[in-house]
């Protein structure tokens, strides 16, 4: 079964390639990371289509078993998540071709070099069984990222290196977590640790180690009040960079939590204070991120404050202990994904026409990009939780769990920071559509760019329309029946 | 009494959707008018196809997407669901010729996306008659709200900004916070959310929480502009003429009553509801929007403005019908949603074609125009005829079978509460009328000779005052289908 | 009181990673030099990696490297170090080795933009330009 490393190769590949091509002829570069995006998407989908059909793929990297050697699992969950994650990467390559080649000139080639190293890495993250393995991808993403997100103008380098010293302490403090847990288990591949665990007594260690790895972790996905990062860098880089790291850094990190939680930990000795802390958080990340969006003129901050309390929706998902609440987590993080993607797609289109994104520069864009607009009233519905759009499905299972669960201040967060969402992107909405255009506005929507962005438009209805079939095929499986 | 499994609910649904492609890359208006006139008769069609066995009591279901446990995408088609979807779809012909001849006249801009999200807001009228449970309804609900908002604010000035805001702020504020967490929670104390006849077993709660559910539906559901979720529907009246008649008058606020009435018959089910004495909240919430309404109409100048409230206290109408729980009380509220709709559809219209030939918005600025628009201003007559319930026009059945539901289930101050009502939209109607026709030559602003409106914008309301009057000696499609739904 | 003397004393370099990993996050936040945040950051991780050098080690044992490979005798591996940890942060340092050059890249490009390395002087530059 060599899908699954070879969702990796070609990206990895391709950087090297890329590279190669920025010291000798650098107009390859561009088409041979197209040509290693479009392979590992392929593998994931053929991937996706054998573990629906065979169950949990494993490979062992250089033939070592485990315990010893590093093994990569992927179940539904995972597959479904390399699916997305190419995807994603792909699309955005596509469609920000202009930006790539022209904005970027000399250090194009380093760009898409950068671009394949971190989708690589992130692809990693899902697909691995070892920890100690998850922490090196960890960073292989990070620090790709770290560079792509410092290509911008202006403030983008000091945001990103500003992203950079808090992201590397979240990941050391990983690595510390990963260290207690090898002090007291002698392992660091999953499912052994979930065998060893599962059989020792609690101590207070072990909950040490959790905890020390959980906050960790809760740097990375900027959970508040760690979030001071994500605004700024994502609000402040290139708009390429932007879009394909705000679909990615944060979801990959959510979906690492849910991993430990299912397949290291699962059901045994977390300690009731970290749920508890952990649903406190969440639900102060999703009134702190609407109330911060609010106060933002610029749109693409505003945007990032939004995530910001999308990340208190997943983890509050993750830690309230229901069923329904975790399985609206692990749908919260493909639909928040999508929702992200054509959110910053649509927003990139704006941004290379008008420059500027605050609200004065966006009058009568119904009128003068019309698919690029209906594209994100269809992503900002979907924020807002309008059925048949696939945000609503995830929003419903957090809504039912946290009743369930009866976490009513977290409802109430859901609800308000819908309402507040209505809000925000109406004020962009009113100035699109009730005011003229300026006079010198000439904007132009080209079909390389629009095409992309339609597709994952559309794929927000589809993907709504087929909850049911997400839930019951990649999801539901996954959740150990001892979560109720 | 058995349900057939179709796909033609869905066709129905899909109907005025597929016209929007049309809609939006016909090159010529006329081409692009077509389109509409061809969905809506498309619609009438596939609707027709399905009446006869709707009448012999089946029902037609069809499952889209199993997107949640206990709670499909599904559309069903009953007689209540198919009453409201009728009145829906011929409204919409009568309103696309009249809406051609208010805006080729007034030489109103955007056009296209005019007819495109007419087309889009009685898809998700019929999609919301056609739902076979709470989610479907809330979704249709949900993309009809976002439908409707480009025509509120078709202006695109300061006015309809405003008006837009107002708009989504009640509508869509109320539909996320109220209704969402209110079906949350059916969905967690049932697992499922479908209409069933007698109600889902939500008599499993307790009653404190059946009373906060309650009242989180009623409210929750603002297009049915029970006070004080009712601020929206005067600011909507900015809109152009055709919007506010037929989404306004018909199609929107038929939406919000009609989800009312299904989610207390269906969802909780009229025993659970009695046992608690739940109705009387009902009632008493559609007493006091009555009354207020006409009262607030009286003081109104603005003549839309007008019948907007009285829009509201008429809604209330058939709240109270379905608070009453009695098979009369029901039966009068289902009809009341086809009288009405007739009725003040043809009021609308000729406050349009008042508006297209002389610019006239105001009351106190009509005296003597029945001399110049003798036709609009009968139609007019006709209209408020229907609305305050005197016979030979429709609402008086309607009316009729509300009073008896009354007297019959002995609530006799809510029967008082009918009759004051009705004094009052005779007071608020008949001066009009009088101003029109009776006033002091004088005194007159307008006179003849005959200057009506566009033959497009008269013949409209003449087509549906005369229904109003048909309806009275032929009732039989609607009340059957609403006789049948109330049993 | 015993215990807690017995414990300082006896796990004495525990704490002194401790130590050195505050030092380090206190450099981090409270310097304002780009340049010294940088140092704070390579002493955080400087301390884990001792730490997880420190879980290797055995009383009493030797470095973990065969000098005879030829001879058939059983060897007691509580003779030797673990040197997994070891393994494990030579990939670590590599890690850190790379965050500080690319976070050197990137404080060159802050540089070559805003002509200072101190942090209070660039918020200045950036709030009145």
């Amino acid at each position: 079964m060599h899908d699954v490393v070879l969702t990796l190769l070609p990206l990895l590949l391709g950087a090297f390639l890329a590279t190669l091509a920025g010291w000798t002829r650098s107009v390859l570069a561009y088409p041979v990371g197209a040509i290693a995006l479009l392979t590992s998407f392929g593998f994931a989908v053929k991937l996706l289509c054998s573990v629906l059909a065979h169950g949990t793929a494993t490979y062992l990297l250089g033939g070592w078993s485990p315990p010893w050697g590093i093994v990569f699992v992927v179940d539904t969950f995972s597959a479904g998540m390399l699916v997305l994650i190419s995807a994603s990467a792909l699309f955005t390559f596509l469609a920000f071709r202009a930006e790539i080649l022209d904005h970027f000139a000399e250090k194009s080639a380093a760009f898409v070099a950068l671009f394949m190293l971190t989708v690589a890495g992130h692809m990693g993250i899902v697909a691995t069984g070892d920890l100690f393995n998850l922490y090196v991808l960890i960073e292989v993403a990070a620090l790709s990222g770290y560079a792509l997100l410092g290509f911008g103008t202006g403030r983008s380098p000091l945001a990103s290196l500003n992203y950079l010293c808090i992201g590397s302490v979240g990941a050391s403090f990983y690595l510390l977590g990963v260290g207690y847990l090898y002090m007291l288990t002698g392992s660091l591949n999953m499912a052994d640790l979930a065998r060893i665990i599962a059989a020792s007594p609690v101590t207070v260690s072990m909950h040490g180690a959790v905890g020390v790895i959980l906050l960790g972790l809760w740097v990375k996905m900027a959970l508040f009040p760690f979030h001071g990062w994500l605004p700024g860098a994502y609000g402040m880089t290139s708009p390429v960079s932007a879009t394909l790291m705000a679909p990615l850094t944060t979801k990959v990190m959510v979906y690492v939590v849910i991993r430990i939680l299912i397949s290291v930990l699962p059901g045994a000795s977390i300690p009731d204070a970290i749920p508890a802390v952990a649903v406190t958080l969440a639900t102060a990340a999703i009134f702190v991120g609407s109330v911060m969006a609010f106060r933002q003129t610029d749109q693409r901050r505003m945007l990032a404050y939004i995530l910001v309390a999308e990340v208190g929706y997943m983890v509050g998902g993750v830690f309230i202990g229901n069923r329904t609440a975790m399985t609206g987590a692990m749908l919260h993080v493909f639909a928040d994904s999508l929702m992200t993607l054509t959110l910053f797609m649509a927003v990139g289109s704006i941004a290379r026409q008008r420059g500027e994104m605050t609200l004065g520069n966006l009058s009568g864009l119904f009128r003068t990009m019309p698919f690029t607009m209906a594209a994100f009233v269809l992503g900002a519905m979907s924020m807002i939780g309008v059925p048949p759009l696939f945000g609503f499905f995830s929003k419903w299972y957090l809504l039912s769990g946290a009743l369930a669960s009866g976490q009513y201040v977290f409802m109430a967060g859901l609800l308000v920071s819908s309402l507040v969402n209505v809000v925000l992107f109406f004020r962009l909405f009113e100035t699109a559509f009730f005011d003229a255009p300026g006079e010198s506005v000439r904007d132009i929507e080209h079909w390389s760019r629009v095409t992309p962005l339609a597709i994952v438009a559309v794929l927000l209805i589809v993907a709504g329309l087929s909850s049911g079939l997400i839930v019951d095929r990649l999801i539901a499986g996954i959740i150990p029946a001892s979560l109720i | 009494m058995y349900s057939i499994y179709s796909i033609q609910p869905l066709l129905a649904v899909a109907a005025p959707l597929l016209a929007v492609p049309g809609i939006i890359s016909a090159r010529t208006p006329n081409i692009r008018e077509a389109w509409s006139f061809a969905a809506a008769l498309l619609l009438l069609a596939l609707l027709a196809c399905m009446v006869p066995a709707v009448l012999a009591g089946h029902t037609y279901t069809w499952v889209l997407a199993e997107v949640l446990p206990g709670a499909p995408i599904a559309f069903r088609v009953d007689a209540f669901g198919m009453l409201f979807a009728l009145v829906s779809s011929s409204l919409w012909v009568v309103t696309t010729v009249y809406s051609i001849g208010y805006m080729r006249a007034k030489n109103e801009h955007a056009q296209t996306r005019f007819f495109g999200y007419f087309a889009s807001s009685i898809f998700c009228a019929v999609g919301v008659a056609f739902s076979a449970n709470l989610l479907t309804m809330y979704l249709f609900y949900e993309l009809l709200s976002f439908s409707t908002y480009p025509l509120v604010a078709h202006h695109q000035n300061e006015e309809s900004r405003k008006a837009g805001r107002k708009y989504l702020g009640f509508i869509v504020g109320t539909s996320i916070g109220l209704v969402l967490p209110a079906m949350v929670a059916v969905h967690h104390f049932t697992g499922s959310l479908d209409f069933a006849s007698g109600g889902i077993a939500l008599g499993a709660a307790d009653s404190t929480t059946l009373t906060v559910l309650l009242c989180l539906l009623l409210f929750g559901f603002a297009k049915a502009a029970l006070m004080p979720v009712h601020v929206w529907l005067p600011a909507a009246m900015v809109a152009p003429t055709p919007v506010s008649s037929l989404l306004h008058a018909v199609a929107v606020v038929k939406v919000g009553a009609f989800c009312i009435m299904r989610v207390v018959t269906g969802t909780f089910g009229v025993e659970t509801l009695q046992a608690l004495h739940l109705n009387d909240v009902i009632t008493g919430v559609a007493a006091v929007t009555m009354l207020a309404a006409s009262l607030i109409a009286l003081s109104q100048d603005g003549l839309k403005r007008r019948l907007a409230y009285s829009t509201i206290g008429q809604l209330s109408y058939i709240v109270l019908g379905a608070g009453l729980m009695t098979t009369a009380g029901l039966t009068g509220g289902m009809l009341h949603i086809s009288m009405h709709a007739f009725g003040k559809i043809t009021l609308f219209f000729c406050a349009g074609a008042i508006y297209v030939a002389t610019g006239e918005k105001y009351i106190s600025r009509l005296n003597g125009i029945g001399y110049r628009m003798p036709w609009t201003m009968t139609a007019f007559l006709i209209g408020s005829l229907s609305i305050i319930g005197i016979p030979p026009t429709g609402g008086f059945l309607s009316k009729w079978y509300l009073l008896n539901g009354c007297i019959g289930s002995g609530q006799w101050v809510l029967a008082l509460v009918l009759l004051v009502s009705s004094l009052l939209n005779a007071a608020y109607f008949l001066p009009i009328v009088y101003r029109a026709w009776f006033c002091a030559p004088d005194q007159a602003q307008h006179s003849g000779p005959v200057r009506e409106a566009p033959l497009a914008c008269i013949v409209p309301p003449l087509i549906t005052a005369g229904i109003s009057v048909i309806l009275f000696f032929y009732p039989y499609p609607f009340l059957n289908l609403a006789r049948l739904a109330a049993n | 009181m015993e215990d807690f003397l017995t414990q300082l004393t006896s796990k004495y370099n525990f704490w002194a990673y401790i130590v050195l990993m505050m030092i380090g996050l206190y450099a981090m936040i409270a310097k304002g030099n780009l340049i010294k945040k940088l140092m704070g950051l390579g002493i955080f991780q400087t301390a884990i990696m001792l730490f997880y050098v420190a879980i290797g080690s055995k009383a009493g044992a030797t470095i973990p490297i065969l000098l005879d490979t030829h001879s058939k005798e059983l060897i007691d591996f509580a003779d030797y170090i673990n040197p997994l940890p070891h393994v494990l942060m030579l990939t670590a340092i590599v890690v850190s080795v790379a965050t500080l050059g690319v976070a050197l890249a990137l404080v060159q490009r802050i540089f070559d933009v805003h002509g200072t390395l101190e942090e209070d002087e660039i918020l200045e530059k950036i709030k009145n330009p």
